[in-house]
């Protein structure tokens, strides 16, 4: 017989699936691939133009360059000088900006249906006919590097960074998203304007749309917006798991009050069985580092376990501590443990519940909805994996975590930034 | 049935149902319990959870220097062991059963605790949130284990040069009454406090007619109501905590001062400090000062395009954060250390031109009430969050002012503005905190040594 619980999570599951599944339409126009989910519950629409690729698609010297020239063409357009481009904008409130990362980079619309209209016409125009002004591109490029520096401010986002170069070396992630003073500020308006031409092809594109937005009034705007674009050749790239043959430590000395700590390992990527099942170890992993560095042993404020998102992935735990020895041999006895120990029933049931918790507060949002929809389209995995996430999940057995643990967590490569009072290298080298 | 008393059930449904819809705005819907709790019902069915959230008064504004961050351990304190869970492990076990995330925050004038559980955990979540928040137990073990980790969050805020920053200016801005305003707290108070120390803030504010139970997402008001009377009607009600320990008004700024603060950082930071309104005494400059922020905040803005879109400034914001024991106004800007002096410069010349009539456009005024009403939409889609801006707001303004918030900015005139610039900005002593590093500490000190004088004056003219 099935229990209570088990048939409560059946329930959700279902209901959640139906919930994912519903009005989510693919369709191709010129070569571009559109993907919309109609939403009727609410007056927002996202609409995101993707750009394939990321940092794999440039080169060393190009460090920066597409993330560059996406804030640059939203400065101004052919058809929407900048007065008129802020002025339209501002006066419905609908807002357009930019992202990049390692993988992809993406224009991204926001705004109520009743402006849809008048927003998409500038949206597009900034994706069609971006002007590249000198003056805008002198100025932004100036904000990127002043943020760029910054990072080395902030000694979290400083960690992050660090942990980041020494885990992709000489793997097409070392080269930077943002770029560095050197790259950013030899980009020239050619430059930037002949990178764009060359990534405007709508093979290198996907466009994701959720809202209370019709297919046939969609179809209408991108046919009229995007039927004349170059089709291109875009091939999926899929940049090369990383494996390190040995585990170690890099200490960036600092006078700080704590110790900034991260030990990264290879990881599978998200959208396949392993990928799932690491979700979950993480999770699981996250809660005990939680309850025996912080809670039994307040070794630290802020343990943690987490999982990244990229095509080549890693997993990392993550501590600040005035005590590094003491508190890395805490976290390091929970890998340990992961990999010797199954977990029991009861946690697992628990930990894949709380998780459908967590997986539901990340999709609250249309636009969370088309971020969903479009990593696991680029990822290569197809938008409908995004569906069949908690059917996944509710899988994942004991065993599975187990030996998600053993086949991953080794060789972890940790940064270390501040000044300890001692350090024992060798409690580092798992 | 006999046919009057279907009518009276008739009825008495009509009446119920209006007086829902009566209070029904943006999906809220709100009734008081007995004791005193203000229950409010957020509903948004777009994903099957709840989010559930406790709301209290207290917070730094609540603290005499003696409990000075004990706000904030105690927010801490409340997911360890209460009467009916024994420790915190059987805490955070009881929460993955729910299948539940939670969190706590505490600010100036509200601390709040929430968790998000599945639907059918409701009943069960309310009753986990009833027991931690009437019958904690501050065992002193788990007491001296939370101190180090609250120190751990204070270390982690000074590894941030922001953090210092803020501080300096804070210290000087609110200068008699710090404690009022320092919510992370003093680190002294922290170590030495005692269980007995928070069975009195305990006593003191957790008090039914103190808080708020709020209940958002994939919920009814029906469901909600009978929920919340059924677990917490039994919650005693206390005196109220504000007819004993009033909060002191913060005595103005005494002088124009400057500081100056070293820290290993590539960019300099400007943040310029006034006393601004307090919602309960002057609502209607608040309203004004979110305007005005958000006219500024426009790239058509003369503010933006003088001093970022020139080059001057890498962003600047002006803002008012509201409180009702005096919220504080804030300028901050950012620049280079090559472009400092200019950058200041041009901060003063704004702030003079702000309370001309030509300083923004109609186009601009209507913008900025378009932008805070469609920004309030963009919220509303996120039930698990806007339930914290929903309890913000009641905790600070009470839930009127947000229900008739967008409203009362329609409302907002030129005059408006003026009268909030020339009241609270123009012409009144601010504290001017600059963020650096150790290298460039010498040059922006000579610079606002040789013209502090002159920036008074400018701004007085």
């Amino acid at each position: 017989m099935i229990s209570k619980s088990k048939l409560l999570l059946l329930i959700l599951i279902i209901f959640c699936a139906s919930v994912f599944a519903q009005d989510i339409q693919s369709f191709e126009i010129n070569g571009l691939k559109i993907i919309l989910k109609q939403n009727t519950s609410n007056d927002i629409i996202s609409a995101n133009m993707f750009f394939k690729g990321g940092v794999s698609v440039l080169t060393e010297d190009q460090a920066g360059i597409e993330n560059l020239t996406l804030v640059v063409a939203q400065k101004a357009t052919k058809n929407y000088p900048k007065e008129q481009l802020n002025a339209e904008l501002e006066s419905m409130n609908s807002q357009i900006n930019s992202n990049s990362n390692q993988d992809y980079s993406s224009l991204n619309l926001l705004c109520v249906k009743q402006n849809f209209e008048k927003s998409w016409n500038i949206f597009s125009d900034i994706i069609l006919n971006p002007l590249f002004s000198e003056d805008d591109l002198n100025l932004e490029r100036d904000k990127i590097i002043a943020n760029v520096k910054q990072v080395n401010d902030n000694p979290d986002a400083y960690l992050q960074k660090i942990a980041n170069e020494e885990f992709y070396i000489d793997h097409p992630y070392s080269v930077s998203v943002n770029g560095t003073e050197t790259t950013l500020s030899s980009f020239t308006k050619k430059d930037v304007s002949d990178f764009y031409s060359q990534r405007l092809k709508t093979s290198n594109m996907l466009l994701v749309v959720v809202g209370n937005v019709t297919k046939s009034e969609l179809e209408k705007k991108v046919s009229e917006s995007f039927r004349k674009l170059d089709k291109g050749n875009f091939q999926q790239i899929v940049p090369p798991e990383v494996i390190h043959a040995e585990p170690s430590i890099k200490i960036v000395d600092r006078e700080l009050p704590t110790n900034y700590i991260q030990g990264t390992y290879s990881a599978p990527s998200r959208g396949t069985e392993d990928g799932y099942t690491m979700l979950i170890m993480n999770s699981v992993l996250r809660d005990r580092v939680w309850e025996e560095v912080r809670t039994k042993r307040s070794l630290s404020y802020a343990p943690s376990a987490f999982y990244r998102a990229n095509f080549s992935n890693y997993g990392a735990i993550y501590v600040s501590a005035v005590d590094p020895d003491t508190t890395i041999k805490v976290m390091i006895a929970e890998l340990e443990k992961l990999k010797n120990d199954p977990i029991s029933d009861v946690e697992l049931r628990n930990k894949i519940r709380q998780f459908i918790t967590f997986y539901y507060l990340g999709n609250e949002t249309n636009q969370a909805q088309a971020n969903s929809l479009a990593f696991y389209e680029l990822s290569g995995v197809g938008y409908n994996e995004a569906k069949n996430f908690l059917n996944h999940i509710n899988k994942i057995t004991s065993q599975d975590i187990q030996n998600v643990a053993q086949k991953y967590i080794k060789n972890l490569q940790f940064v270390l930034i501040g000044n300890p009072k001692s350090l024992e290298v060798s409690s580092f080298m798992y | 049935m006999p046919k009057y008393l279907k009518y009276i059930l008739l009825f008495q449904l009509f009446i119920v149902l209006s007086s829902l819809s009566f209070s029904q705005k943006f999906g809220i819907t709100t009734q008081v319990l007995d004791n005193g709790l203000e229950v409010i019902v957020v509903e948004n069915h777009s994903v099957p959870l709840v989010t559930v959230e406790l709301d209290v008064k207290n917070g730094s504004y609540t603290e005499s220097p003696e409990y000075d961050g004990l706000s904030h351990l105690y927010e801490h304190m409340f997911f360890k062991a209460n009467a009916k869970i024994p420790s915190q492990e059987a805490y955070m076990e009881r929460l993955r059963e729910l299948g539940a995330t939670f969190n706590g925050t505490t600010s100036e004038e509200r601390v709040n605790y929430f968790i998000t559980f599945p639907k059918d955990s409701l009943e069960q979540g309310l009753v986990f949130m009833y027991d931690a928040a009437t019958s904690p137990l501050f065992l002193e073990q788990e007491l001296i284990n939370e101190r180090p980790v609250v120190t751990g969050e204070y270390d982690r805020g000074e590894a941030n040069p922001f953090f210092h920053l803020n501080r300096a200016v804070s210290e000087k801005v609110w200068w008699k009454y710090y404690s009022r305003k320092n919510v992370i707290g003093d680190r002294e108070v922290i170590l030495t406090t005692t269980p007995e120390k928070m069975q009195i803030i305990q006593n003191r504010f957790y008090v039914p007619n103190n808080s708020a139970l709020l209940l958002a997402g994939d919920i009814t008001p029906e469901e909600g109501f009978a929920l919340a009377e059924k677990i917490f009607s039994e919650w005693e009600r206390g005196p109220n905590p504000f007819d004993e320990y009033k909060v002191p008004e913060h005595p103005p700024i005494q002088e124009i001062e400057v500081v100056v603060v070293e820290k290993p950082v590539s960019a300099v930071t400007m943040m310029y400090e006034w006393q601004g309104p307090s919602v309960g005494k002057d609502p209607k400059s608040t309203y004004a000062a979110d305007v005005l922020s958000f006219i500024l905040g426009q790239q058509t803005s003369k503010f933006q395009k003088d001093l970022v879109e020139s080059g001057l400034a890498l962003g600047v914001n002006f803002g008012y954060y509201t409180l009702n024991h005096t919220g504080p106004i804030t300028l901050f800007a950012q620049t280079t250390p090559e472009k400092f002096d200019a950058c200041q410069k041009a901060l003063f010349e704004e702030l003079e031109k702000m309370t001309d009539p030509n300083y923004f456009t109609d186009e601009q005024l209507e913008n900025a009430k378009t932008i805070l009403a469609t920004n309030e939409q963009y919220a509303r889609e996120t039930a698990s969050q806007f339930v914290h801006t929903v309890g913000f707001w009641w905790a600070v303004a009470g839930l009127d002012y947000y229900l008739n918030y967008i409203e009362n900015l329609n409302k907002v005139t030129r005059e408006d503005i003026k009268n909030y610039l020339e009241t609270y900005v123009v012409n009144k002593n601010y504290v001017l905190g600059v963020l650096t590093s150790p290298e460039n500490a010498e040059k922006v000190s000579l610079t606002l040594n040789i013209k502090k004088g002159e920036l008074k004056n400018d701004i007085e003219k």
